[in-house]
């Protein structure tokens, strides 16, 4: 599926003054494409998720949804930073959520959940409780609920944020398993422009808020993709390149602030 | 040996106070008129126990106790579930429940009988009107507690309304339920006990109260024992409880 954000605002009313997250956003991704937006804290990020999920409305602007011919179903769904699994269901019910929405038995949908969960290294966490999971753990049990639920385009808010180096890197890695055999849309956002380059075939630069589009870099890696890939030659110039339109986009902004 | 360690942690205490008491008792530094020693409430207790007075008493309270608990559970569980469900409804009920929250509840007894007469009916009516109000509060608090992002988690995965209540609200609310009904609970003993002192001919606060009028000072003492002894009784049942269905929580503080 695509999603086409045309002119997207958003403004959220205030005591004081209101604050605008989005101005004038608009981008349209392609089927099966994985694509990131990077930008600096308070780019108004999570906000653009929660619109393309639709768990919020647009103050201006449209969103469309523009199903692909592959797609199964026409949902949405967001893998967030935190507060992603519900504290009293345990692993599996927690992955096996998304199915049990869709009406599927409780013994095949358990069942999907713990061969997924098995693939992820999570084997035998299936009756653990989030309580009971690392960090890590967590992030994929969130990350396998969204993909068990076979979703037309997945949304990732900084999904990995949280996590310390090396478990961060396994689970890029293991991202990058699952989505390559079966190419979704995705729209990933992050702060870490390297994690951005290692997963994207397309990278929007946001700015700082009100956010809306300022660059735009395809990287140009070919898949299979293996982590961690060498930021050099190419790859360096084009990390070089989104620094440099995210820092002059954050000077831009401290000049306003300034004046 | 578990058990043994257990009791000793916990009791030491009282222990070292009750021996302290039945010397300084026994030796007349404490006068035994006004505090007799703990082994004359224990033989209090006993006769009581073995004339049935104790029984026939603590049935009193723990029926009284125990359905209007139950009426109070359920009416303000109840009425809880309409206040989140109309924001209308709990504007107008909120300052209405805080007031009547901030009231000792006693002082509402002589109104509640003018409207039921001085009968069971009265009483059963206070206590539960006093366990609704901590139902009342207790459920609203956890209700506006639930956080809003398991909301969207459950909306996004195309939960309707009433599947948002039942798979997120509902567990959501289940930890502060149980303490609900435990402070419920204590609540109940308290009022029912506190109403049998100033209106009733049996149940143990009637006990109580007639053992200060008759200057019974050792069935006085084993009283209010017994009363402190349902209290600390009522704990521990709910804990059980909780941790068998709440199982999740193991990791809140």
């Amino acid at each position: 599926m695509r999603l086409k954000c045309s002119q997207v605002s958003v403004t959220f009313p205030s005591s004081d003054t209101p604050v605008t997250a989005l101005r004038n956003l608009s981008f349209c991704n392609s089927d099966g494409e994985f694509l990131s937006f990077v930008g600096p804290s308070g780019c108004g990020k999570t906000t653009l998720l929660r619109l393309l999920a639709g768990l919020l409305a647009p103050c201006g602007g449209s969103i469309e949804r523009i199903p692909g011919p592959f797609d199964r179903n026409s949902s949405v769904l967001l893998v967030s930073q935190e507060h992603n699994l519900f504290p009293w269901m345990t692993a599996c019910a927690n992955v096996a959520f998304g199915l049990e929405m869709q009406g599927v038995p409780r013994a095949e949908r358990e069942a999907g959940a713990a061969e997924l969960l098995a693939r992820l290294g999570c084997a035998g966490k299936e009756r653990a409780y989030p309580f009971q999971l690392s960090m890590g753990m967590k992030q994929r049990v969130a990350v396998a609920r969204c993909f068990l639920s076979d979703p037309a385009v997945m949304l990732m808010d900084e999904p990995f944020a949280a996590l310390d180096f090396q478990t961060r890197m396994v689970l890029q890695q293991e991202l990058l398993d699952l989505w390559e055999q079966d190419r979704k849309s995705v729209v990933f956002v992050t702060h870490d422009v390297e994690e951005a380059i290692l997963l994207s075939d397309r990278i929007l630069v946001l700015s700082e808020g009100p956010g809306t589009v300022v660059a735009e870099y395809e990287v140009p890696v070919p898949r299979p993709r293996r982590a961690p890939i060498e930021i050099d030659g190419e790859l360096w110039d084009l990390k070089q390149r989104i620094l440099a339109s995210l820092s002059l986009e954050a000077g831009i902004a401290r000049f306003a602030c300034t004046r | 040996m578990r058990v043994a360690r257990f009791i000793g942690s916990r009791f030491w205490l009282l222990a070292i106070l009750l021996i302290s008491w039945q010397i300084l008792a026994q030796a007349r530094i404490l006068d035994p008129l006004f505090f007799p020693p703990p082994s004359k409430v224990v033989e209090a207790l006993w006769a009581m126990l073995r004339s049935g007075e104790l029984g026939r008493q603590s049935a009193a309270t723990l029926a009284r106790t125990g359905i209007s608990l139950m009426a109070g559970v359920i009416g303000g569980g109840l009425i809880s579930v309409l206040l989140s469900v109309s924001a209308r409804l709990r504007a107008a009920v909120q300052p209405l429940v805080t007031a009547l929250y901030a009231t000792p509840r006693l002082t509402m007894l002589p109104m509640v009988m003018l409207i039921f007469g001085v009968n069971e009916i009265s009483r059963a009516a206070l206590v539960a009107l006093s366990v609704a109000l901590v139902m009342i509060i207790q459920i609203s608090d956890a209700v506006r507690g639930v956080s809003r992002d398991y909301v969207d988690l459950a909306a996004n995965y195309g939960a309707s309304r009433a599947v948002i209540v039942r798979k997120v609200y509902l567990p959501a609310c289940l930890p502060q339920l149980f303490t609900a009904l435990r402070l419920c609970t204590g609540r109940a003993l308290v009022t029912t006990i506190s109403i049998e002192m100033l209106s009733s001919n049996d149940g143990i606060g009637s006990m109580i109260w007639m053992s200060w009028q008759t200057f019974a000072t050792e069935k006085l003492y084993a009283s209010v024992t017994i009363a402190a002894l349902l209290g600390l009784l009522s704990n521990p049942v709910f804990h059980l409880i909780e941790r068998r269905l709440v199982p999740w929580a193991g990791g809140r503080a």
